[in-house]
Order: structure tokens, then C-alpha cells, then sequence
């Protein structure tokens, strides 16, 4: 419309722009939580098995089943907790995500949809 | 026997070749050539991502790496597979959302700077070739062993058909080989892991308690090739932030209808990869119970022909049909493996040079689709010729220094300026500069001074620069914008490049319709 082709950022009686919305800082949100969550756990856990292979190496090379030892033990669980990690982020960014992402396109305030 | 090998071999060729022709007669336009038509389910992108992270580095590397150094081995091959977890979450459905074609569009997207885009690019292709000539080297070598082509020429093979596959089949043919490929490894892993097993009484432990009192304790300790204490850390900084920055990597997100499905493909990427990374441990320490340390050394100082040497005892043991056959068959997939994966090199710098270079920062977008087409396939040829050439200059040379190379830079000048692009609001093209820069002298300056080269007399300590060179490469960024001037239209711009990123839309009363040829608005997509 050609009124948005002329606003200019100082034009505050336009109608409410769609990142200034609610629902798009909800998704802002969610998504910055969710991955700072991914990240801590993921790489957190990755990060103290690195350390702990550099720092400790007598307590990584302590047997615990036959020879297998804390340090592959430690990079066993690396593995799992990293595919966790991934379903349950992938999970709720299916569902929670997406339904933001939704309520945020379909926008009964001030003009059509986008999509 | 010889003759057995090459055999296979060349069925495996006629394989690949046979995808590349009909890829070929599908791709007709740029989007098939760059994207594949953007079509992919996750399923086969997964797969295909797979195929293209399940590289001969992690095939025969990681093997290698477990058979000699026990512990430090599985460290690296869990490193790529949580490496993917910062794509997951920060950088994979945001740059399907901004993008077009390649990295550097995320980067000009944001940037709305033509030497933004040029940045970034001196960045894809430095990382790109990195990563490309010890693939080339590892194939010639691989060749010569096992067919005995020689050296030269089999470089000249590998970069002729590189170029076959990506100017005739583009996007298409590539995944499509690396999904073979991808499926290929995953059944010969299996068959050696499970046929292992069974020697073993499907007792896991037995292999570790085997090497144990073969080799002693220490040899299943940390630290055997890591041997300073932080090399552990800097090799998963690595993998955590250079595979975010690997064009070849992140270019397959465009080729997927949208952000959910991206997201998705990941999942597959990382069981099915992951997995296949689980098992190289076990199929290096398998082979140095079986083949035993002396012989894996005694074929290759780094340890590379670890899995294939397994593979042949396995089969019967040299000389004997089993023995030949089964190590023909995987000397065929590491082949396939190097052929897929610079493939995908090859789309990946075809876009950076065809699609950033000539088509936006030369000719301002004002392309015909068909023209860039011809480009785009006209360049396969030339990086396909320097391909060679450096295949041919880096013969005896170091080259898993050029993998670590690639994997650093990656970290240190193209992960900060993807990352600030998409999420720092005060970024600017200046940063991307200062960034891209400062990211890579530091990785390159300090892999030049460090063990990988200097051996023992290294003045930096490290065999991976990351540590040291990601951070720098991040101040670099931030500093180069904190420092300039501020670029308030980018500031204000943030907040929809930000909608665009999340959503996939452009934002409502979007005031910036841009002119600029920059400006990837065009954003082709398949109709929902």
C-alpha cells in the first residue's frame, strides 16, 4: 500500500510494524532460551569431557567395566546426550516454535497477512 | 588382483557417473543447479548431509586415529557429531531463511554491502579449497596404493570428474552421490562392526580388554595424541564452530522448501552420521587388536589405512579373494567418499565465484537466469583445474595440516561473521572486514607456527589454532564495528533481517525495499 512505501522510521502513527509486536518478541524469546539451553547442555558437557581429557587423564584412564574406562564411558554418554539435545529441541521447535512463528504471520492487527 | 580392484572401482564410477547423467537432464536451471529445486525432504537431506559430513577424513581419520592413539580417536569423532548441535540451533534455519544460493548471500543480506558479500567470500573459498586439496591428495594416494595409478594421474582424474558431476549435474547429482555414498559407508561400517563383534562374542568389552593387555594401559588413556592438555578443547572448538562455517556444509540447507524441514534433516544427519562416527572407534581399535599398530604404521605413518588393512584381514588376509575383494570394495567407497564430497566443494565455490562474484558484485544482479547457469557451470571448470593444481603441488606434503586448516578458518573468520550477521544489531560491514581478516591470518599465521608443521620446535604449542584464533577472529569483528562508524540504517534494519531470519517472511511496512542488486529479497521458493 502506498502509505508503508512512505514511512519513514520517525513515523510512529503507522500502524504497529510486525517486529514491533508481541507475538514476534515471544518468538525472539523462546527461540533465544531454547538454544542457549541446546548450547550449555550440548556443548557444556562436551566441553568438560575435552577438559577432562586434558586436565585429568588419570581419572579418564580409571577402568570401570573390564578396560573400558571413565574417559570412553564419559564420550559414550557425549553421544547420547547430544542426540537427546537435538530430538527434544527439534521437538519443541516443532511445536512451540512453529506455533509462534504462526501467530506472528497470521496478523489481525493493521494489514493482511503475509502469507 | 590388482585387476579385481580396479574392477570395482570402476563400477563404483560408472555408478556415479550414471547419477551425474540423469541429474543432468534435470537440472535446467539455477535453482536445480545450486539447490537441487529446493525440494528435499528431510529424510534426504539428512541423508545427504550425511554423506557429505561422513568424510574420508572421518572414514580412514578417525579409524586411523583409534587404532594408534586409542582414546584421543573417539574424542575427534564425537567432536563432528556435536559440532552440529550450534547448526541446529543457531545458524541452519536462519540461513535458509535469509539466503539464496550461498553463505555470503546471508552475509550481503544483512550487510546490503557488495564488499560485505566479497568478504565473506575470500572466506568460503579459502576454507573451501583448504578443505578440497587434501581430499584430492588423500584420493591420489588412496588411488595409487590400491589401483596403482599413479599419483598424477589419478589427481587429474578426480579433478576431471568433480567437474563431470557439478557442471552437468549440479546440486542434483551431487546429493544424490552423496547419499549413496552416505548409505555405502553406512552398511560397510556396520558389516565391520558387527562382524567384529561376533569375534568377540557381541561383548563390546572384550575388544577394549583385548587392546588393553595387548598394548597396556596407556594406550586406551586421553592424551596419546593430544598431548597438550588444552589440544582437547581447541579440536571441539573446532568442530563446534567451524563446521557452522563450512559453505559445503551449510549450503545444503538451501536445498530444503523451508526452516522446519532444515531443522528436521539435522536429526537424521546427526543419528545417522553419529552412529557412523560410534563406529569408527570401534573399527580402529578392532584394527589394532587384529592388523596390530606395527602394520597399520608400517602402511601409513598417520595411520589412514587402518579400516581398509581391517577390512582385508577380515576378508581372509592379504592375498587371499575375501581378503582382496573386501578391501577393493572399501577402497572403492573411500573414493566415492572423496568424489562426493568435492563435489560438493565444487557447488559451494561455483556459488561463491559464479553467484557472489560475477552475478551480484559484478554484474549487480542484472543476469539472465540462463546466463548465470552458463557461468555457474563454466566455473566448476576453472576450480576443477585449480583443483588439480594444487592436488599436484600438495603431493608429499602434510596435508591433514590443510584439514585442520580448513576447519580453523572456518571457525575463526566465517562462524564470527555468520553469527554477528544474524543476531549482533550493531554489526557492520566494516566488522565483517576487520572479522573475516583477523580470523584468518590468526588461523592460518598460527597452523603455519604450530606442531602440525614445526613438529617439536613449534613456537605455538597447539596443533589446533582455534582456541586462539576463534576468539581473535570474533574480536576482530566486534572491534572493527565498535570502532567504525555506526551504520544506523543497519541498525534499524536489524529488527527485519531478525523477522526474516525467525519466520521466513519479510516483515510488514518493510520501508527498506532496496534496490540495491545486493538486497536477496527474490527469495525463489516453492510454492507451499
Amino acid at each position: 500500500m502506498w502509505q508503508t512505501r512512505m514511512e519513514r522510521p520517525e513515523d510512529a502513527t503507522a500502524t504497529p510494524r510486525s517486529i514491533d509486536r508481541p507475538e514476534f518478541r515471544a518468538l525472539v524469546r523462546a527461540r533465544r532460551t531454547s538454544s542457549r539451553a541446546a548450547l550449555v547442555v550440548g556443548l557444556g558437557f562436551y566441553g568438560v569431557v575435552s577438559l577432562l581429557a586434558g586436565y585429568a587423564p588419570a581419572l579418564m584412564s580409571r577402568r570401570v567395566v573390564g578396560a573400558v574406562n571413565v574417559g570412553f564411558l564419559l564420550i559414550l554418554a557425549t553421544y547420547v546426550l547430544t542426540w537427546v539435545v537435538a530430538v527434544v529441541y527439534v521437538r519443541h521447535a516443532n511445536r512451540v516454535h512453529d506455533r509462534l512463528t504462526e501467530d506472528v504471520l497470521v496478523s489481525p492487527a493493521g494489514g493482511q497477512p503475509s502469507r | 588382483m590388482k585387476l579385481l580392484t580396479f574392477a570395482i572401482f570402476l563400477l563404483m564410477l560408472g555408478v556415479t557417473l550414471g547419477i551425474t547423467y540423469w541429474a543432468a537432464r534435470r537440472t535446467r536451471s539455477t535453482s536445480e543447479f545450486y539447490t537441487a529445486g529446493g525440494g528435499l525432504s528431510a529424510g534426504q537431506n539428512g541423508m545427504a548431509l550425511a554423506g557429505d559430513w561422513m568424510s574420508a577424513a572421518a572414514f580412514l581419520g578417525f579409524t586411523g586415529l583409534a587404532a594408534l592413539n586409542g582414546m584421543d580417536g573417539a574424542l575427534y569423532a564425537v567432536g563432528a557429531l556435536v559440532a552440529f548441535l550450534p547448526i541446529l540451533v543457531l545458524v541452519a534455519e536462519p540461513l535458509r531463511n535469509t539466503g539464496k544460493y550461498t553463505v555470503s548471500d546471508v552475509i550481503a543480506y544483512r550487510m546490503q554491502s557488495p564488499h560485505a558479500r566479497m568478504a565473506s567470500v575470500a572466506g568460503s573459498i579459502v576454507v573451501n579449497l583448504a578443505y578440497l586439496v587434501p581430499q584430492m591428495a588423500g584420493a591420489g594416494v588412496l588411488i595409487q596404493l590400491l589401483v596403482g595409478i599413479p599419483y598424477n594421474v589419478s589427481i587429474v582424474l578426480v579433478g576431471t570428474l568433480m567437474v563431470v558431476y557439478v557442471a552437468f549435474g549440479g546440486m542434483i547429482a551431487t546429493t544424490w552421490v552423496q547419499i549413496v555414498k552416505g548409505v555405502l559407508l553406512l552398511v560397510i561400517g556396520s558389516v565391520l562392526v558387527v562382524w567384529t563383534a561376533g569375534l568377540f562374542g557381541f561383548n563390546p568389552v572384550g575388544l577394549f580388554d583385548a587392546v588393553d593387555s595387548q598394548y597396556g594401559a596407556g594406550f586406551l588413556a586421553p592424551g596419546n595424541y593430544l598431548t597438550n592438555p588444552l589440544d582437547a578443547l581447541s579440536l571441539g572448538l573446532s568442530f563446534a564452530l567451524g563446521t557452522a562455517g563450512l559453505p559445503h556444509v551449510l549450503i545444503r540447507f538451501y536445498t530444503v522448501p523451508n526452516a522446519k524441514v532444515a531443522r528436521n534433516s539435522i536429526v537424521w544427519l546427526m543419528f545417522l552420521a553419529g552412529s557412523f562416527f560410534m563406529m569408527t572407534t570401534f573399527i580402529g581399535l578392532s584394527a589394532a587388536h587384529f592388523v596390530g599398530r606395527a602394520a597399520i604404521l608400517a602402511a601409513d605413518p598417520a595411520g589412514n589405512l587402518a579400516l581398509p588393512l581391517l577390512a582385508e584381514h577380515l576378508g581372509g588376509g592379504a592375498g587371499t579373494i575375501g581378503g582382496t575383494v573386501f578391501l577393493a570394495i572399501v577402497a572403492a567407497i573411500a573414493f566415492t567418499t572423496i568424489l562426493a564430497v568435492v563435489a560438493g566443494l565444487t557447488v559451494a565455490t561455483s556459488g561463491a565465484i559464479a553467484h557472489d562474484v560475477y552475478v551480484n558484485v559484478v554484474k549487480g544482479g542484472a543476469v539472465s537466469e540462463q546466463q548465470q547457469l552458463r557461468v555457474a557451470r563454466w566455473s566448476t571448470v576453472g576450480i576443477g583445474a585449480t583443483a588439480i593444481g594444487l592436488g599436484l603441488l600438495a603431493q608429499g606434503l602434510n596435508v591433514a595440516v590443510l584439514v585442520i586448516l580448513a576447519i580453523s578458518v572456518a571457525a575463526s573468520a566465517n562462524f564470527p561473521v555468520i553469527v554477528l550477521s544474524l543476531f549482533w544489531r550493531r554489526f557492520t560491514t566494516r566488522g565483517v572486514l576487520s572479522g573475516v581478516v583477523v580470523g584468518l591470518v590468526s588461523s592460518v599465521g598460527l597452523a603455519l607456527i604450530g606442531p602440525a608443521v614445526m613438529g617439536p620446535d613449534a613456537i605455538f604449542p597447539l596443533i589446533n589454532p582455534t582456541l586462539v584464533s576463534a576468539p581473535l577472529g570474533f574480536a576482530g569483528a566486534i572491534l572493527g564495528s565498535l570502532l567504525g562508524p555506526r551504520d544506523r540504517t543497519g541498525e534499524r534494519r536489524f529488527a527485519e533481517v531478525q523477522f526474516r531470519a525467525y519466520t521466513g517472511e519479510d516483515a510488514q511496512e518493510s520501508a527498506e525495499a532496496g534496490t540495491t542488486a545486493d538486497h536477496v529479497i527474490d527469495h525463489e521458493r516453492p510454492t507451499p
